[in-house]
């Protein structure tokens, strides 16, 4: 079967039907001297043989015979036909063009005849042949908007659409395609070709926005979306619109572009399904042509696309780089993950695996983000984001909880540190972690190697000791704190170090901590002026000002105080900068100035303030002034303009606060006006207690004395004005000293009635009975019933508080029903101080609710006999009740405890440790160091150093003789260790020091310990 | 290719259990419901003259008794013959009243109203005579043009019950053509009582690896309109087919079908019974979608997203799940608040697939959240 061209198929068509036309024609052999009839015949047997190219003599002579008649026609015709088919085989122009000057002539000779269109249509189909677009279109276009013939008309104007197509010319085809378009309503296949075309159109026009209503035609899987030369466009356009940045119509070109491997099989397929289907057909048959052209595309399209390099990778990149840049993270990680995956020769795998790592950790996946930076991680040759990703494989396990998985990984990275910045950026990452967990201890001791590990390779040996000297610090370790912040800022300066300014700054806290006063004001100073605009500065300030305060420089004290707000925005420094001026105008008896600049701070800083904080001290303040009434109309204000709200926990301070107060006001204001009215009642009584020291001393000593108002005692005892008119005399009637007495009964009665307008009982009974009517104060509710509970006026009946109840509640409403429950219901109370110091481990109530669960422990520790794991959990909490223990707490308690659980659990070294911090504090001088001079001589003698055992008893004895218990066990232990030590005579001298004493140390236990041992 | 299955539905319960221990039997998938064939035994309503061509005389064809021919001679009323099937050389032809070509052209032109006016008379009785073998008759070829015709422009009741009523053995390749599109018309038109049972019976006529591109299809479909137990019906009689990939694969849809009703424990249940799957096994999007849909209605936004974002980044926009996946993808990421990608996956939507159903839902999804 012979080949034609795509342009030529439908000469094939005519030439067949031509043959019908002139079957009835005869033909001679020898042409010049054959007759007429005998040419046709001989054309007739031509044409059956199907050979044109062999019958052109034939048609040239009848050609010539037939001039000017119409039968001429078919001849000019076929004889153009025969060389369009010879040019099919030799692919010569000349020979096409021959064809054409035939065509050329019928066209002028025959403008009627009944082949024109044909005859049109083959011209414009050599036109095509030969690249000669403008002349070609010509004769398609005049086909399809004039021929009759509708497959040549929509033949011809497919045509006209593929030569745009063709000749880079599709935008000037837009109309073209649009009417191609709009006549495909029915036909999907066309359709999806015409919006492929206009696509092509719109794009190389350069108008973009045009292609979007087309876009949808092309969703289906047809055949125009696999053409190479459609695919190729959008690949092209589509990174132009990349390069421009264009992000959103790229994505939208890219989404069509099917991958050569996709193109390659369809066609493949479409080849072989088409030539099954021939095989079929009668090569004559129109279907057949039909086919034949269709498979001649597809084969040419096939051969094509071998000369396309291979695209897929970088278009899979650049969809991969525009999910990426439109943030669809999601998408862009999976666009990355599968280059990375699939091509694991490309150069820029790395690059792929590492954004995908980034954008797993943009979308806040932590498992994948593990997964991914582990796959990064274990490849050997994947070098360039080694410590990005190690960081954020850290992050991961962090942002997941993974604990383990960070300081697994944390610890291996130090073992073998390829980075010295990224093990800094670990160990800053865990020391947060640690911190924010208030496991204060722990980061000690874990930094604490790494100091040594690490040393010299910086800047990962400056993050461990900085870390290191904060931990010793926040365990209130301040005099170890301030040796390594002191060599820290030593070594570091700002230019070598990122913690040079906490440092500097931190150093200051922890002389301050020393008690070291003077080194610590130098050292804020000196950090104020090193680091003016720090973020610091304000709190700074503000240990400036206690500073200040403390050694009576209220003014420079008033002057840090009020350089806080200009350097802090946050109100925990503010608010305590201005209670502290507040403190200052107090301490120098100018209550009004005190009043005035906590009112100033409350009206400045509205509903940021800390105003239940405030208010409380505004009452306070007041007070101090004499002006009880207006201390409780004051606070009762602020409970009820504040108490709901569960995140101020001042309330419960005003709340407690007030039940207290209110209770031993009242209580002293009855007790005072019960004494004025004896005292009136009872002249003898009157002048006993004015004249007599003694009696008055007495009474005063007294239970109901001790509740005598202050003011009145004052008067009374101390006030010679007031005394002078009370004690009768020669200018002193009888009835001037009642009368005298009266008056004082009468104010104090006027103060009750003016103080029971505030009664508490009444006052928290209304507020109890308006916040249960009101479902939402549920807070208020509680923090009435807890004053009620305090007052002893609960109302009876009332179920127990419940869980949901105490979902938002303060710590101190938790405190409250912890200890309410701790003697019949342990475990419930263990849970609710547990649940004070896990919501609010840095509240007022938090150091309560460690304690409380210290002694739980400690005593189901010595009641048990079972191993030390009940010794081990006491000590967790008198180890986190130690950092609350700081050098201005008022006991040392806690760390006495925590000795003494050290000891039992054979830690001796430690608790050695932790007695001699109680002694380092000149603050806790007293029964605490008395108390841990004993056990530190008792540890001692443990360990049979008994020198230094004895060292502590003896200074016990010496120093701390008023403390009769501590001292008395002091005596018996000294007695023991020189006993050890074989010093007979200084076991006699010390009994004999001792019975010396005897009186003072009969009642205490070590007495009957020491009259068991010795002969006294 | 067609598997007749002449009188074996009664044996599909068998081959059901023979199916079943390969899967988990305690995931009790609903199941589309057995279509029983007509009856082999019947009286036609008028007699039906036909030609049997052992002798090529007339005669009156007055019915079939347990499939064998009830049939007398005209002029021999009380003479009734029995003529079983496999008699040797049977072949039996009816010839239309009016000119056959005529009627084509007819129907060519979109005259179905005349077609199906010229055939009625004769067409009911032709019906359940289809049970003859295509070869032994021109029956098939007769009525499938009056068949065209109802599945053209018929009331969908009538044409239902007409397919209802075609011998199982009748189901070739064009009357099936035309059965499948007489179901698109069902779920276009909202006739899903009507789907149903044209399903069920391409179901039980159709062997599983020919059913199998029209159930998803139609589950395709039908999922878009909301229709979930139908939709669950045809995964769950797919679940029950012999081929591994088939299985998992409806398994799959049975699954999210459960998960977008709400149904998760049952939806988990499915899922899990179906093994994890890597990218190269063929039903990888179907399991991202899947895994993806469970996620989401758990509430679950990170993960859903997780397997969405993958099965996007793989499919193409000719996949008929395309459009869902994209809706699944907005509403995945509005949850989340990533407004900006959600409004790029609505933007494409919108110019991708402007007619799909997902794509009026994400709309009224936008306007309803704002």
């Amino acid at each position: 079967m012979r080949v034609f061209k795509a342009d030529s198929i439908p000469v094939r068509l005519l030439w067949l039907a031509l043959l019908f036309l002139i079957a009835s024609a005869r033909l001679g052999a020898a042409f010049e001297e054959l007759s007429l009839p005998q040419l046709r015949d001989e054309l007739k047997k031509g044409l059956v043989a199907g050979d044109l190219i062999r019958l052109r003599p034939v048609l040239n002579e009848l050609s010539a015979r037939t001039d000017g008649e119409p039968e001429r026609e078919g001849y000019v015709f076929l004889l153009g036909l025969s060389y369009q088919d010879e040019f099919s085989v030799n692919q010569e122009a000349a020979t096409l063009r021959k064809a054409m000057d035939y065509y050329r002539q019928y066209v002028d000779w025959f403008p009627q005849g009944t082949r024109r269109a044909y005859v049109r249509f083959n011209l414009a189909g050599a036109h095509a042949d030969l690249g000669e677009f403008e002349e070609a279109m010509q004769h398609y276009d005049w086909l399809y908007r004039r021929s009759k013939n509708a497959v040549l008309r929509q033949e011809s104007r497919d045509r006209m659409c593929r030569l745009y197509m063709k000749h880079d010319r599709a935008a000037d085809g837009v109309p073209l395609f649009l009417e191609v378009f709009n006549a495909a309503v029915l036909d999907e296949e066309l359709r999806a070709q015409a919006a492929s075309w206009l696509l092509q159109g719109y794009l190389a026009a350069g108008n973009v926005d045009a292609i979007s209503p087309y876009l949808r035609y092309l969703t289906g899987d047809t055949e125009a979306v696999y053409d190479p030369n459609f695919n190729i466009t959008l690949l092209k356009a589509g990174d132009q619109l990349f390069d421009e940045e264009a992000y959103d119509q790229a994505i939208l070109l890219y989404s069509f572009v099917k991958p050569k491997s996709q193109i390659v099989a369809f066609y493949g397929a479409l080849t072989e399904k088409l030539r099954k289907k021939l095989s079929y057909l009668s090569p004559e048959s129109d279907q057949h042509t039909i086919l034949s052209g269709r498979l001649q595309t597809a084969e040419s399209n096939l051969s094509a696309l071998e000369s396309v390099r291979e695209y897929e990778v970088d278009m899979h990149w650049r969809v991969a780089r525009v999910y990426l840049e439109t943030e669809r993270n999601w998408e862009a990680l999976w666009a990355f993950y599968f280059l990375y995956q699939d091509y694991p020769e490309h150069p820029q795998r790395e690059e792929f695996a590492y954004i995908c790592f980034c954008e797993a950790r943009a979308t806040g996946n932590t498992e994948l983000t593990a997964k991914l930076a582990k796959a990064y991680l274990g490849e050997e040759g994947f070098l360039k984001y080694r410590n990005q990703v190690t960081l954020g494989l850290a992050d991961a396990y962090l942002d997941s909880g993974d604990e383990m998985a960070f300081i697994q990984l944390a610890k291996g990275y130090f073992n073998e540190p390829e980075d010295h910045l990224t093990a800094a950026q670990l160990i800053n990452k865990w020391a947060l972690l640690i911190s924010a967990k208030a496991r204060y201890q722990s980061l000690r001791d874990e930094m604490q190697p790494l100091v040594t590990q690490l040393a010299g390779r910086e800047p990962a040996f400056e993050a461990a000791r900085y870390w290191y000297a904060l931990a010793q610090l926040l365990l209130a370790e301040c005099s170890a704190a301030s040796a390594s912040f002191e060599e820290f800022v030593g070594d570091y300066t700002d230019g070598n170090s990122l913690f040079a300014e906490d440092a500097n700054y931190r150093y200051g806290i922890a002389l301050f901590g020393e008690a070291r006063n003077a080194d610590a004001e130098a050292q804020f100073l000196s950090f104020i002026e090193r680091y003016p605009g720090s973020r610091l500065r304000g709190e700074a300030e503000l240990y400036l000002g206690d500073l200040k305060f403390a050694r009576g420089a209220d003014d420079q004290a008033i002057e840090h105080y009020g350089q806080v707000d200009v350097y802090t925005d946050l109100q925990e420094f503010i608010s305590k900068a201005v209670f502290a001026i507040s403190e200052v105008h107090l301490a120098a008896g100018r209550g009004d100035a005190a009043f005035d600049v906590i009112q100033d701070y409350l009206e400045r800083y509205g509903d940021e303030a800390y105003a239940a904080q405030g208010k409380y001290r505004l009452g306070m303040v007041r007070a101090s002034q004499g002006q009880a009434v207006e201390r409780f109309r004051i606070h009762s204000e602020a409970i009820r303009d504040l108490g709901n709200d569960p995140s101020r926990h001042a309330v419960d301070r005003l709340v407690l606060g007030y039940v207290s107060d209110f209770t031993r006001l009242d209580e002293s204001y009855a007790v005072s006006i019960r004494l004025l009215e004896r005292l009136i009642a009872e002249p003898l009584f009157c002048h006993d207690f004015l004249v007599d020291r003694g009696f008055q001393y007495r009474f005063l000593q007294s239970e109901e004395g001790q509740r005598v108002d202050a003011s009145l005692r004052h008067a009374l005892v101390r006030d010679r004005a007031v005394r002078a008119t009370l004690i009768e005399s020669e200018s002193v009637t009888a009835e001037a000293v009642e009368y005298r007495l009266r008056e004082m009964l009468e104010d104090y009665e006027a103060r009750a009635e003016a103080l029971a307008i505030y009664d508490a009982g009444n006052f928290f009974a209304d507020l109890y009975a308006e916040s249960v009517l009101e479902s939402s104060d549920k807070i208020m509710e509680l923090r009435a019933r807890m004053a009620l509970d305090e007052l002893g006026q609960i109302p009876e009946g009332l179920p127990a508080v419940q869980d949901e109840e105490l979902q938002d509640a303060s710590p101190a409403l938790l405190l409250w029903q912890a200890d309410a429950h701790l003697e019949n219901l342990p475990d419930r109370a263990k849970e609710l101080y547990a649940a004070v110091v896990q919501r609010y481990p840095f509240a007022e109530s938090a150091p309560a609710a460690l304690e409380a669960l210290a002694e739980i422990a400690l005593d189901e520790a010595r009641s048990s006999d079972e191993g030390t794991e009940a010794w081990e959990q006491a000590l967790g909490y008198y180890e986190l009740l130690a950092q609350w223990t700081t050098a201005g707490s008022l006991s040392a308690m806690p760390l006495l405890r925590k000795a003494e659980v050290l000891v039992h659990l054979g830690r001796g070294a430690e608790a050695i440790e932790t007695l001699g911090s109680v002694l380092k504090n000149p603050s806790w001088r007293g029964l605490d160091h008395a108390k841990a001079h004993l056990e530190l001589g008792k540890l001692y003698m443990q360990q049979e150093q008994w020198r230094e055992a004895h060292g502590f008893f003896e200074r016990l004895i010496v120093a701390y003789g008023g403390y009769l218990e501590t001292v008395a066990w002091a005596y018996y232990y000294d007695l023991k260790t020189l006993e050890a030590l074989n010093e007979a005579e200084s076991v006699e001298l010390l009994l004999a020091e001792y019975r010396t004493r005897i009186a003072a140390l009969r009642e205490t236990e070590a007495h009957q310990r020491i009259v068991d041992a010795y002969d006294l | 290719m067609i598997y007749k299955r002449l009188l074996l539905s009664l044996l599909c319960l068998g081959s059901l259990c023979c199916i079943a221990p390969a899967m988990d039997l305690d995931l009790d998938l609903p199941v589309l419901p057995i279509a029983e064939p007509p009856a082999d035994t019947f009286v036609l309503d008028s007699p039906l003259q036909v030609r049997v061509h052992i002798d090529g005389k007339p005669q009156l064809l007055l019915g079939m008794d347990q499939g064998r021919l009830r049939l007398v001679f005209p002029d021999q009323p009380d003479a009734e013959v029995m003529l079983p099937l496999d008699a040797p050389g049977i072949q039996l032809s009816y010839e239309p009243p009016e000119p056959y070509n005529q009627l084509a052209l007819e129907q060519s032109l979109g005259n179905h109203r005349l077609v199906i006016d010229s055939m009625e008379p004769y067409a009911s009785s032709l019906l359940p005579l289809l049970i003859v073998d295509a070869a032994q008759c021109n029956f098939h070829a007769i009525y499938l043009r009056y068949y065209q015709s109802i599945v053209a422009i018929a009331d969908l009741g009538r044409a239902v019950k007409i397919t209802d009523g075609l011998p199982h053995s009748a189901w070739s390749a064009g009357y099936l053509e035309q059965a499948q599109k007489l179901l698109g018309r069902c779920i276009t038109e909202g006739n899903v009582e009507g789907a149903e049972r044209l399903l069920a019976m391409m179901h039980t006529v159709m062997d599983e690896g020919d059913f199998a591109p029209v159930g998803f299809a139609a589950a395709d479909a039908l999922r878009a309109r909301g229709e979930y137990p139908l939709t669950a019906r045809i995964y769950g009689s797919l679940a029950g087919s012999s081929d591994r990939l088939l299985r998992e694969r409806a398994l799959l849809w049975a699954g999210y079908s459960s998960a977008v009703a709400g149904d998760l424990e049952a939806a988990e249940k499915v899922l899990d019974a179906v093994p994890e799957m890597k990218r190269d096994n063929p039903n990888f999007l179907t399991y991202s979608l899947a895994r993806g849909r469970l996620h989401m209605a758990h509430g679950d936004y990170d993960q859903a997203l997780y397997y969405l974002s993958r099965a996007m980044v793989l499919t193409s926009v000719n996949a008929t799940f395309k459009p869902e996946l994209y809706y699944l993808l907005i509403r995945g990421h509005r949850e989340r608040g990533e407004d900006g990608a959600a409004l790029r996956l609505y933007n494409e939507l919108k110019i991708f697939y402007p007619e799909s159903p997902w794509m009026q839902k994400s709309e009224s999804d936008r306007i309803t959240t704002g």
